[in-house]
């Protein structure tokens, strides 16, 4: 791949996910400009927060950092809270994409445990609000940053999120659906009865065979010729590089970030910051 | 009514065995100089922490916690909570998974000093059926629709960190207030910690800052930066150094304790 890292392509692709008048919410780094790649040039309606936090609703577009609040409630409309977080949730008012840790062929996710949850082999973060989203937003998009045989298993260790298929036919629920999967090998979708993973284009320089290799289940044969994602365009690697993360923090997301990345962005973001910061006044 | 009092009265407070939660949320806004204060007591605690971060970790490490319910722990950015692993992986800490919305809807269930509420979180998701899980799937007396019942979560003792507080016990905290207000009326006792104390929040308060009554507030204490490395805005960013230095260590139980004490002492770093 020249021209572009697998970063910018990634958020090229996320930000065709954030449309209408919805809180853009992000669980990884790419999503979170994607985001705001999205309020930039596709989808002014959208509503930002400040890097997360819930004391500022409706930001600007500003560049990403580790602390964002200090770079962009400056920009925020109003003030809002963690009920009012849910309330907008439980009205669909959400467009989200998560990282989860396991995904499996019918979509279903996970972030909370590997192994059996009552003796984890590796105890993660809890179910968060996953359960939450598939019961009332429309759909959901997955972020994997490394697409691998441990990420992309044949069947979840705990369901946080519900894939298609069988449980969620009997259950009666047509919410929460995982629409897409982004990789840094391509972009993938589920067939709706549960049938499995189909690939819906791969990033220039993947075969069908590397993404074969890296998935831990069989992948739904291909129709036909698999389109190459479309790159990302000069507008959008203008916005990426120079406006949205100068600082280069999607690079926590690339496979295999540089050593010491965290402590370089935390010195350098302090240049990005509006709010003054430093010690009680 | 004056109500500051020491941060060490604060920890003494509290009863063995009573059920503890701590504001804030992830590497936000933690009362770290009050949990280290509680830490260091070696009294065991059973926690309700919604979105857990070196609070849960700093008290797992430090061996003093019964039970845990949470919808989240993690160290954000910083990765996986360490104590929080080892707790789960190798010790068979006693847990209670919700989500975000169920444990909301718990708190809320207390605030309104009712045994339960409905939520329509729940169906696919497998922590409806672990063992021991306090959710139940029921139809609605009203409608018939399926909806799942969630206990109501009633601390006893809440701790927060807020930016500012007054002597008699109002409490502002700018930035992101988390589920600190639900929390405090959920509450039996609730402590904060301010990074300054002054005679009477007054003026205006704007629409991006949250406030808690004197009526919620049991007692206050001067304590700057009591956050430790968390983030507070606009005065405390996180500190990403701290926070990484934290995470190298806090399995080293010496490490730990001369670090609570020194939080506990109103050292951040």
């Amino acid at each position: 791949m020249t021209g572009f890292t697998v970063e910018e392509q990634v958020i090229s692709v996320l930000a065709q996910i954030y449309r209408g008048e919805v809180i853009a919410a992000a669980a990884t780094v790419s999503a979170d400009i994607a985001a705001r790649l999205a309020k930039a040039l596709y989808a002014p309606e959208i509503v930002l927060m400040a890097g997360g936090s819930m004391a500022g609703y409706d930001c600007a577009p500003t560049a990403k950092g580790l602390n964002d609040e200090w770079i962009s409630s400056t920009g925020a409309v109003r003030g809002s809270d963690w009920i009012e977080a849910f309330d907008l949730i439980s009205a669909g008012k959400y467009a989200i994409c998560m990282g989860p840790v396991q995904v499996d062929r019918t979509g279903s996710c996970n972030i909370s445990v590997l192994g059996d949850w009552q003796h984890p082999k590796v105890a993660m973060i809890g179910s968060r609000g996953i359960p939450d989203d598939m019961v009332r937003l429309s759909e959901m998009t997955f972020h994997v940053r490394k697409h691998n045989p441990r990420a992309l298993v044949e069947q979840v260790d705990f369901r946080c999120g519900l894939g298609f298929g069988p449980d969620r036919d009997r259950l009666g629920l047509t919410m929460g659906v995982p629409r897409m999967l982004v990789t840094d090998l391509g972009v993938f979708d589920f067939d709706r009865d549960g049938a499995g993973m189909r690939v819906r284009s791969l990033h220039p320089g993947v075969s069908f065979d590397d993404v074969a290799k890296a998935t831990g289940f069989e992948l739904l044969p291909p129709q036909g010729t698999i389109p190459v994602t479309p790159p990302p365009s000069e507008e959008e690697l203008y916005w990426i590089r120079e406006r949205l993360d100068p600082l280069g923090v999607r690079r926590l997301d690339s496979p295999k970030p540089p050593p010491g990345l965290i402590a370089e962005l935390a010195e350098r973001e302090r240049s990005l910051w509006t709010t003054p910061a430093g010690g009680a006044r | 009514m004056d109500k500051v009092v020491p941060l060490g009265e604060m920890a003494s407070a509290v009863e063995p065995r009573s059920l503890v939660s701590f504001g804030g949320g992830g590497m936000v806004r933690k009362p770290m100089a009050a949990v280290a204060a509680l830490a260091l007591r070696e009294t065991p605690v059973r926690l309700a922490v919604f979105l857990g971060g070196p609070d849960v970790d700093l008290m797992l490490g430090a061996g003093v916690v019964e039970q845990l319910q949470f919808a989240y722990i993690g160290l954000d950015a910083l990765g996986l909570s360490p104590n929080f692993r080892r707790a789960r992986e190798s010790e068979g800490l006693p847990v209670v998974e919700w989500t975000e919305a169920m444990f909301i809807a718990g708190v809320e269930a207390a605030t309104r000093r009712v045994p339960f509420m409905p939520t329509v979180s729940g169906p696919g998701a497998d922590l409806m059926d672990v063992p021991g899980t306090p959710f139940r799937r029921f139809n609605c007396p009203l409608t018939g629709e399926e909806l799942t019942a969630v206990p109501a979560i009633r601390p006893d003792v809440l701790f927060l960190h807020a930016n500012e507080a007054d002597r008699e016990g109002n409490v502002r905290i700018t930035g992101d207030g988390f589920l600190d207000p639900q929390l405090a009326r959920a509450a039996s006792t609730v402590f904060v910690t301010a990074d300054r104390i002054v005679d009477r929040i007054g003026g205006s308060v704007s629409e991006h800052e949250t406030t808690i009554s004197r009526l919620w507030v049991s007692g206050v204490a001067e304590v700057p930066r009591g956050c430790g490395f968390t983030a507070s805005f606009p005065d405390w960013p996180l500190d990403y150094a701290a926070a990484a230095d934290y995470v190298s260590h806090c399995r080293d139980r010496e490490w730990l304790r001369d670090h609570a004490g020194a939080l506990a002492q109103g050292v951040t770093r």
